[in-house]
């Protein structure tokens, strides 16, 4: 294989790129250790470094549940999000229906209206169907995701066609060649789409915010800001955003294998 | 010709779950907003049909003209720099073997973070005191107000989006560039085909479905960045980074007068309603 | 198109107003909307605990609910919950909130809660509170600020007295700045609020932000300019640090605590302490705000504000009284470190540097309550900058922002 030559110019220069690009992440981290309200960057170098910050946000009461909270909007949303849209991205990509363009257009047309002008109707019409400060209040809205379908379909369409008149001559069913076909071929783009989706479900503020107006319901990124005074220090705020970073870094580096895979065409031709 | 699937229904079942929530929780709230911009709805729910009054309002609106420039200034700015870094760097990623895993984390990174976050840095980066004028006192230039100056304060804010968002197309067109068959880049190399002609002649074509995509949800995403002007500016100084979807909340959550937020808003639905079809008949074509 | 529009928005609507039936218990409940007012989540929880279960055992045939909300999002989500008449019965708003809520009929005037103690409050917190006559907030504290000195440096300048005064300010200036030490730490960066830097001066000099009917500016009176010459000359004699166009106004790790400058005039509590902990607390001196004309000092009151939806009200007001009675005012800001909206309180265990900040809570003014006036921050901010910057002069500048902000007020509608 000719891809592991090393390249040196280039391994330098993606380097530097990944380090420039992570380097306000160490500076948060510092400061994140930093005694509150002792001097520390950007004006200069902590003298000391202390855990108290990560463990006064970590032993925050509602801490638990708030994560859980936050697992369950996250991890509930990915599963159903991947299934709906690979499901609807391979009949958008690869069948004839009536419709099919007016739909796909009209999908993709809802994401340009803009959510602050929406949020409101959408408020009220889960509200109407009593579900507000509910689990599914919170997570049925958000399952209507447009770019999940789209990027299904980008990529489904370039599955080559003979695949599945192959099974269809095997006289497989429809949802057998979706499980068996569909699914495994388009791993990659689904890990990253899980990614993806995870990571918007995690760091969503406002509609978590608007939705779940007790505890019950609330999520982390909506409750690590209920401790936030006004006057807050930075060391404090950088510590909850610190903390509230590492679940989509964990989510991220255990699809990294997934996401290392290429699709497996070569020598389908 | 191919065999596509004979009946119709298989194609409408898959699509139906996807169809119900769409109707319910985007098409339903997206024809509320839309009757919205047609009355004069306040907070307290009282509202009467106003007709066409809103619009005519905001063409004799000047700051609305002037959120219009701004918005699309931004989106010119915003949308080469981001689709031109995450091409570079998945290309880079795609080439380079060593520690990919740990340089592709790196890269990713910023768009796992809050916007809080990149407020907070990007405010020490761009301030007098901070640490783009702290270099340029050391060259002796400056100090230079980023967020002060209307002539700069869109470029600022464009590379501070760039800089939270590029991993998200960046990850997308490594997938598309994994998808690609090294047989077809093997067979060019050995038909002598250099590595710029093998980019422009094979991955270039076999990318465009990724490609199309980036473009047109960071187009979308462009038209609709809130976050980042809320954090740094305000809309400020001066509305010289007044976007339009900032017009909206500020009208809306601001203001409460939220018949003229809500057309605000259809303007800038159709807005990107438009730039979106146009993408599609340059880049496309064949593909839908 | 438009017709199913608009109906579809009717129907989402009737339903809306259909959802809200009531629970169906014979208690009544009250939902209250709190902030983190209180730093430390653990008193914070304490206290809010004990206010509830002391109240609901005066008033057994009353359950409280108190919800803990982020300040972030606030705006977005007390209209949602007042849109849909869901959530709070009452929630906790600063004045320039409440004059937009009342004109849309969504907040009910709570006059009768304050009744008979009305004399005991504040009347700057009352009066930032009151829309047409009618009350639509009951204060339960009050936020202040005033100017905080670092003693040691002006007696080593051989300044007897601190100056109290904007004239002996600038009289002092030079004697400071002979010992390389800047009198005034002015924070003209733009993020810092012009509550806390500009404003105070224009208003102890007797000049305004808007002119009184809100439709125009006035900043830019002769009143104005004077304040803004005043920081120009100061500036000039070597009054103000080297990069006061862009500090801002952090004690920690600012010019204040290192003893490069004297003073700051609209200092918070908390600034008072955190400059204690850096210079030696026996060095600050808090005083009164700064007199030109009169004093003045930025305070705002946070306030109980009753829903339209609520459907007990009677409960809810009745649990409002509760909040803003002497005795939870009184530990309210104790916990907080916030001060009572009131004048017959005794705050227990305060502190000294808070005892000397509550002598200023009768200078207390609300800032200007105009819809824009955030805006119109943000257009002035830039001008004052470029003036210290020495790009403009006072008049100019004061002119080309007073020009860009009536151009902001005439087109909002």
């Amino acid at each position: 294989m000719t891809r592991t030559r090393r390249r040196w110019p280039l391994v330098a220069l993606l380097g530097v790129l990944s380090v420039l690009t992570v380097s306000p992440f160490a500076a948060m981290l510092i400061v994140a250790l930093s005694p509150a309200g002792a001097p520390t960057l950007p004006a200069q170098w902590p003298d000391s470094l202390t855990l108290d910050n990560l463990t006064r946000v970590l032993s925050a009461s509602g801490f638990v549940g708030w994560t859980v909270n936050s697992l369950v909007y996250s991890v509930v949303s990915v599963v159903i999000i991947l299934l709906t849209a690979s499901m609807a991205g391979y009949a958008f990509a690869k069948k004839r229906f009536p419709g099919r363009q007016a739909m796909f257009w009209t999908f993709l047309a809802t994401m340009m209206v803009p959510f602050q002008a929406t949020l409101i109707p959408t408020f009220v019409l889960v509200n109407s169907l009593d579900g507000v400060d509910t689990f599914w209040g919170l997570i049925v809205p958000t399952l209507a995701n447009s770019q999940a379908v789209f990027l299904m379909r980008q990529f489904i369409m370039g599955l080559p066609d003979e695949l599945f008149d192959a099974a269809k001559v095997d006289g497989a069913s429809e949802l057998r060649v979706y499980w068996t076909i569909v699914v495994p071929l388009t791993r990659p783009v689904l890990a990253t789409l899980g990614v993806f989706v995870f990571l918007w479900h995690w760091n969503d503020f406002l509609w978590p915010l608007v939705v779940g107006q007790s505890d019950a319901t609330r999520t982390l990124t909506v409750g690590l800001t209920t401790l936030r005074t006004e006057e807050m220090q930075l060391s404090v705020l950088m510590a909850s955003a610190a903390i509230s970073v590492v679940p989509c870094l964990l989510v991220f580096f255990l699809l990294q294998r997934y996401l290392v895979n290429s699709i497996a065409m070569t020598g389908l031709k | 010709m191919r065999q596509r699937l004979r009946d119709p229904v298989t194609g409408l079942l898959f699509v139906l779950p996807v169809l119900v929530l769409f109707l319910i929780f985007r098409i339903f709230p997206a024809l509320g907003a839309a009757g919205m911009s047609l009355t004069n709805w306040n907070i307290g729910g009282e509202w009467s049909f106003v007709g066409a009054d809103n619009y005519a309002r905001l063409l004799d609106d000047t700051i609305f003209w002037t959120s219009l420039r701004v918005t699309l200034v931004y989106v010119a700015i915003y949308v080469p720099l981001t689709l031109l870094v995450s091409l570079g760097t998945a290309l880079l990623l795609n080439q380079v073997v060593f520690l990919r895993g740990l340089f592709r984390g790196m890269l990713f990174l910023p768009y796992v973070t809050s916007f809080v976050l990149a407020g907070v840095i990007w405010r020490w980066i761009y301030e007098f005191d901070g640490l783009i004028n702290g270099v340029l006192g050391k060259a002796g230039l400056g100090p230079v107000a980023f967020l002060e100056q209307s002539s700069l304060v869109l470029p600022a804010l464009a590379v501070v989006s760039a800089w939270k968002g590029f991993g998200y197309s960046m990850l997308i067109l490594l997938a598309g560039l994994k998808a690609i068959p090294g047989s077809y880049l093997e067979a060019a190399r050995v038909d002598g085909a250099s590595a710029w002609q093998r980019f422009r002649r094979i991955t270039l074509p076999l990318l465009k479905p990724a490609l199309f995509f980036v473009l047109v949800i960071e187009t979308i995403s462009a038209f609709q960045t809130f976050d980042t002007v809320y954090v740094m500016t305000g809309g400020g100084p001066a509305r010289a980074t007044y976007t339009l979807i900032y017009g909206i909340y500020d009208h809306g959550f601001r203001s409460f007068d939220f018949g003229y937020a809500a057309t605000w808003g259809m303007v800038l639905f159709a807005l990107v309603l438009i730039v979106s079809l146009i993408q599609r008949r340059f880049l496309d074509r064949g593909n839908t | 198109m438009r017709k199913t529009a608009a109906l579809g928005l009717a129907a989402t609507l009737a339903l809306a107003a259909a959802g809200c039936g009531s629970s169906g218990s014979d208690k009544s409940t009250v939902t209250l909307w709190m902030y983190p007012v209180i730093g430390d989540q653990a008193k914070s929880q304490a206290f809010w605990a004990k206010v509830e279960k002391d109240f609901e055992a005066k008033n057994a045939s009353i359950d409280i609910k108190i919800d803990q909300q982020p300040w972030e999002g606030r705006q977005e989500k007390v209209t949602t919950a007042l849109v849909s008449k869901k959530g709070f019965d009452l929630v906790v708003l600063g004045p320039d909130q409440i004059p937009q809520y009342a004109q849309q009929g969504t907040v009910e005037a709570v006059d009768d809660v304050v009744g008979k103690d009305k004399a005991t409050y504040l009347p700057s917190a009352l009066t930032a509170l009151t829309v047409n006559g009618k009350l639509y907030g009951v204060p339960i504290y009050q936020t202040i600020t005033a100017p905080i000195y670092n003693k040691k440096l002006f007696a080593e300048a051989g300044v007897e007295k601190v100056p109290e005064t904007l004239a002996e300010l600038k009289a002092a200036a030079p004697k400071l700045a002979a010992k390389k030490v800047a009198v005034l730490d002015y924070p003209g960066k733009p993020e810092v609020s012009l509550n806390q830097s500009f404003y105070p001066i224009l208003w102890a000099n007797g000049g305004s932000v808007f002119a009184p009917d809100g439709k125009k500016v006035a900043f830019n009176s002769q009143q104005g300019v004077d304040s803004l010459q005043l920081l120009l000359d100061l500036k000039a004699a070597g009054g103000l640090p080297e990069d006061a166009a862009s500090k801002g106004n952090e004690i920690e790790g600012g010019a204040l605590a290192k003893g490069k400058s004297a003073m700051y005039h609209a200092a918070t509590a908390l600034q008072a302490t955190q400059l204690g902990a850096a210079i030696g607390a026996e060095n600050v001196g808090i005083g009164l705000p700064l007199e030109g004309t009169k004093r003045v000092a930025f305070g705002i009151p946070g306030a109980l504000v009753l829903a339209k939806h609520a459907e007990n009200k009677d409960a809810a007001k009745k649990f409002a009284t509760y909040l803003s009675s002497p005795e939870v005012a009184a530990s309210l800001a104790a916990e907080s470190g916030f001060f009572p909206a009131r004048t017959d309180v005794t705050v227990p265990g305060q502190s000294a540097a808070a005892t000397e900040f509550a002598k200023s809570l009768q200078y207390a003014f609300p800032g200007d309550t105009h819809p824009k006036a955030r805006q119109v921050m943000g257009v002035i901010a830039p001008h004052i900058q470029a003036a210290l910057l020495g790009k403009e002069d006072a008049k100019t500048a004061l002119d080309a922002a007073a020009k860009e902000a009536d151009a902001l007020l005439g087109n909002g509608g």
